[in-house]
């Protein structure tokens, strides 16, 4: 079966010609993926020139259907041959599938319910393009930092303490620790650690294993047992749809997060990503040693056993949850949060922390995007894959590397400097 | 029970062709297990079986083997312990001498082997059920020298020769590695069969993952020379090749940690 593409504004139309079979249906499904992903959320499919279609043909089209309208796309069929109009009506998908394209008409773009957009409006800050959804302010986020990143590094003490922190629905945060707590799991069995809108996972200890996670049910409220690490509660109250501006193009971490910085007009930032991965790089402790041997934990070979890390492009194409802080007046900043925030470009006054959990693909509707109910839908109904420190790799041989994203959605929120609280053991 | 402790060996040592092949291996295998070594080429797990039958003398460390302090005999006087097979389906066989022959040979291997030796009709008809409990149709063609065989069939005679005498411990280096897929997969039941029924403490190296997941109860994966995972027990039972293959992928990532990488993660991972 042949699928030739045509767009018309808003509107992809997909010609099919030839035979709909099981094989083609694989075919037609990774079409519909790849237009999904590419931002086409109105399919007409017209099957005039299709001779034949199998059962796997028409699960193809009712699945496209669904993941369409899932999407809060349209989707439809047309013209079919008169076979394919035979099988439609003889297995009552008819009504279901066709659509008479002056139907088609101009997709109303709906609001969706959960988010009350006050304000919306379209902005292009260097070559990301973006579309901001506000929702008035109410009460400023809060930003808590616990313990020190570099008293851990420099830590004379053999036993390091960890905090517990609970993550409700309205909190966000990232850091070092574990799920588990140090008495329960015996042995400190720390990792990556990330958390949004009550969801907290954590790293596996090497990245053959999958990690690990809890979330918010009727009482109970997931805890991290952080060694270091940041808590933001609060709402976001802008959400900024961004793309590059050229389709082949990505878009590095550090880059998106300054330009909604910027085009926010905020110095010190909490945000949440969601994103089509172009290659995220990062790192993932193994397990937790520095404590017992200080600095020499970063020589070679010794940090191979504690530490993983490949300077390597991976997860291509799949969804990064991504949650983090930035600020652009370092030297202004509370002193443990100093300690956990690293460069995000060549200008030290400019610097951020992100961890990211890793997810198969999943498409993301246009417009707005309740983040609550998503990030729980996603954690129940797909697989997570990795946690991640995302790093920004500079050496003076290779040059800068850095984790790069096609696509997405980010949420973005003040830090009012006085709303920082530092926690220390 | 074989015991390897603190095993070392380079080989051309001080010269630009330098390889340590192995740095301090300790490996406790406990009698009647099935220890699967893997390990990326190079890794050391041919050279580590090597050492165990005593191909070439350690530059330190000790294998105790069964109570007796093996570390200082030479091959030929652990032969009489261990019996093994090689990835060459040509090796291990005289091949000019027929089947029976060479079982002959086996079943006399640590005695004394003088010219006297005969095939006596009883003998015969115990190698001739030997042959045939294989279920490879072999036992009419004993008769016919070993270079009538193909691959498969001259490996599955090399095992039953190293098993004849029961050894202390059974070294398989790869030896389906070298046969078709359909020969090698006949081989690899044929062992599982063998080993089980003679409850015989055996090494294999492979290449397969495959194997390796699904056959023996512990494996060991190779990494420069040294172990850098041991998988037994429940989590052997539970392990898939692509869990194997991803703890290559594993290793393979954590070699690209160098000197510039570790000096961009101390000023910027924690």
């Amino acid at each position: 079966m042949e699928i030739v593409k045509n767009s018309s504004g808003d509107l992809l139309e997909m010609q099919l010609s030839g035979s709909f079979d099981n094989e083609s249906s694989v075919h037609f499904r990774e079409s519909i993926e790849e237009s999904a992903r590419a931002g086409w959320h109105r399919i007409l499919v017209d099957l005039g020139n299709v001779d034949y279609i199998s059962s796997a043909g028409l699960g193809a089209l009712v699945a496209a259907r669904k993941n369409i309208l899932t999407l809060n796309g349209q989707f439809g069929v047309h013209n079919p041959s008169a076979f394919v109009a035979k099988v439609l009506m003889l297995t009552k998908l008819h009504d279901m599938l066709i659509v008479a394209p002056s139907d088609f008409h101009e997709f109303e773009t709906q609001a969706t319910t959960t988010l009350d957009v006050s304000s919306q409006r379209s902005a292009r800050v260097g070559s990301v393009e973006m579309e901001i959804f506000s929702v008035p302010s109410t009460e400023p986020m809060k930003c808590s930092i616990f313990g020190d990143a570099k008293a851990l590094q420099n830590s004379s003490t053999s036993k390091s303490t960890s905090h517990g922190v609970s993550f409700g629905y309205d909190s966000y945060g990232l850091g070092l620790g574990a799920l588990a707590s140090q008495s329960a799991s015996g042995e400190n069995q720390y990792g990556e650690l990330v958390a949004v809108s009550g969801t907290v996972s954590q790293s596996a200890p090497t990245s053959s294993q999958l990690p690990d996670y809890s979330i918010v049910r009727g009482e109970f409220t997931p805890t991290a047992h952080f060694l270091y690490g940041a808590k933001m509660e609060g709402h976001f109250s802008s959400l900024i749809r961004f793309n590059h501006s050229d389709p082949e193009a990505r878009i590095t971490v550090s880059e998106l997060v300054q330009c909604c910085m910027q085009e926010q007009g905020i110095r010190t930032a909490a945000c949440v990503i969601l994103a089509d991965c172009a290659g995220l790089l990062g790192a993932q402790m193994k397990h937790w040693n520095i404590a017992d041997s200080g600095e020499s934990a970063f020589s070679v070979p010794r940090i191979r056993d504690w530490l993983s890390y490949c300077p390597e492009h991976f997860h291509q194409h799949k969804l990064a949850l991504i949650v983090g802080v930035a600020t652009l007046d370092h030297a202004t900043m509370p002193s443990a949060l100093q300690s956990f925030l690293r460069p995000l470009s060549g200008n030290s006054q400019q610097t951020g922390h992100f961890h990211a959990a890793v997810f198969p693909y999943r498409a993301l509707k246009k417009r707005t995007i309740d983040l609550q109910s998503f990030v729980h839908d996603l954690f129940e109904e797909s697989e997570i894959q990795e946690v991640l420190h995302l790093l920004r790799d500079v050496r003076p041989t290779t040059g800068e590397t850095e984790s790069e994203l096609q696509s997405g959605a980010c949420w973005i929120e003040p830090i009012d400097p006085s709303r920082i609280t530092e926690v220390s053991a | 029970m074989l015991e390897l402790k603190g095993i070392f060996k380079t080989f051309f040592p001080n010269t630009p062709n330098e390889v340590r092949a192995l740095r301090g291996v300790d490996l406790r295998i406990t009698p009647g297990s099935w220890v699967n070594i893997i390990g990326t080429n190079g890794s050391g797990k041919s050279t580590l079986l090597n050492a165990t039958a005593g191909t070439f003398p350690l530059d330190q460390g000790e294998i105790i083997l069964d109570g007796n302090r093996i570390t200082r005999w030479p091959e030929h006087r652990r032969a009489k312990l261990i019996g093994r097979v090689f990835q060459d389906p040509f090796s291990g066989t005289a091949p000019s001498m027929t089947i029976a022959e060479n079982l002959a040979l086996a079943a006399r291997r640590g005695q004394a082997r003088g010219l006297g030796f005969a095939l006596r009709t009883g003998w015969r008809n115990d190698l001739r059920d030997r042959v045939a409990a294989m279920g490879l149709g072999l036992e009419d063609k004993i008769e016919k020298p070993m270079d009538t065989l193909s691959g498969g069939q001259r490996q599955s005679i090399t095992l039953l020769m190293a098993g004849l005498v029961r050894p202390s411990l059974l070294l398989l280096d790869e030896h389906t590695a070298a046969l078709d897929p359909k020969s090698a997969d006949k081989i690899i039941e044929l062992t599982g069969k063998f080993i089980a029924e003679n409850q015989l403490t055996t090494i294999m190296v492979t290449h397969s993952m495959q194997q390796a997941a699904n056959f023996g109860d512990r494996i060991i994966m190779m990494h420069q020379g040294s172990i850098c995972h041991d998988i037994s027990g429940l989590q052997k039972s539970r392990v898939r090749a692509s869990d194997l293959i991803a703890k290559f992928d594993e290793v393979r990532r954590s070699d690209q940690l160098d000197e510039s990488v570790a000096d961009m993660l101390r000023s910027n991972y924690v």
